[in-house]
């Protein structure tokens, strides 16, 4: 649960005092949802975990500079935003192996996910199936297109927080991911073509 | 908005929302923030030991180049001084340089002095 306004400040005011227990606080209150975040920006087998404690530690280092204009949680999202195109832009000379080349990682959560409901195997399937062709969709994003459509359609955020994160107006924001999702559906039309 | 793309939406947002649920939650190792802090550490570190290099090697280095800087700019201003002496130092083979200065005063004969890289073995070849 994300932190009310004043927990924020407080918050705010014991890191930039250097204090660890509440750099601890925050991490722990917040690195579920980064983790899940950089899940599903990164590709097949990146580390997630080293790159969620990466975005923490660069959180640290930078708490000096964080004047509290964004929530402390959209400070974080930035960061882990920032990290997540620098790396897919690294990585964007290998692209992304087919649909059924997902991590050992991806594969565990999907399966753990899908196996812990009580739907019968045939809709757990068609779930498996879903997501696995949601990750290959994205890959065929630019990564800073990739990020918006997943703040918004997966994360949940509003436009006026993703405006906080990307430091973008809501009005380019909006059409960014109009495009971006227009891509999406002619690549999908083009997926079931060849089925 | 067509309605096959409708469709196409909506299979997307599917899509989007199974990718969702299956990247939720998912475990970490315990301890994160205690691994964060201690690469912040690692990295403080690493850009005091970073500078202290610099600080070893580079810094003499500059401060060489800052004193060849100031030499130069030092002769530059000696050879500004208004004075008869005709220079030595770019003497061609067949010209001799002089064995004294043209002018018989102080600022003459030390500008001619370190031009013609005087020293005094110079007096006993003039006496012979």
């Amino acid at each position: 649960m994300a932190l009310a306004a004043d927990e924020d400040e407080n918050l705010l005011h014991r890191l930039q005092a250097g204090e660890e227990r509440a750099f601890t606080e925050l991490v722990e209150r917040y690195q579920g949802r980064i983790a899940a975040f950089l899940r599903r920006m990164l590709p097949r087998g990146a580390d997630v975990e080293d790159a969620a404690q990466a975005v923490f530690t660069r959180a640290w280092l930078g708490m000096g500079k964080f004047r509290g204009e964004v929530s402390l949680e959209s400070w974080l999202y930035r960061i882990a935003r920032n990290h997540a195109i620098d790396r897919l832009r690294r990585k964007r000379a290998r692209p992304e192996l087919p649909l059924a080349s997902l991590s050992e990682e991806q594969e565990t959560a999907l399966h753990e996910r899908t196996a812990s409901e009580e739907a019968d195997p045939g809709e757990r399937f068609d779930e498996e199936l879903r997501a696995r062709r949601a990750w290959e969709l994205l890959a065929g994003l630019k990564p800073e297109d990739r990020s918006l459509l997943v703040l918004k359609e997966i994360e949940g955020k509003s436009l006026e927080e993703i405006s906080g994160i990307v430091g973008k107006r809501v009005g380019a924001i909006k059409v960014r991911i109009s495009r971006a999702r227009k891509k999406l559906r002619e690549q999908l039309e083009a997926m079931e073509n060849e089925e | 908005m067509n309605e096959r793309d409708k469709e196409l939406d909506r299979k997307l947002d599917e899509h989007l929302a199974a990718l969702r649920d299956a990247t939720t939650n998912a475990p970490l190792r315990p301890g994160m923030a205690a691994r964060a802090l201690a690469a912040a550490r690692e990295g403080e570190s690493d850009f005091w030991s970073k500078l202290l290099r610099a600080a070893r090697f580079e810094i003499p280095a500059l401060a060489a180049v800052a004193a060849a800087a100031l030499i130069l700019a030092g002769r530059a201003q000696t050879t500004t001084t208004s004075t008869n002496v005709s220079t030595t130092t770019t003497s061609s083979v067949t010209e001799q340089a002089p064995l004294f200065p043209a002018d018989d005063n102080a600022d003459a004969w030390a500008t001619w002095a370190y031009e013609s890289d005087w020293d005094s073995s110079l007096w006993s070849q003039q006496d012979g």
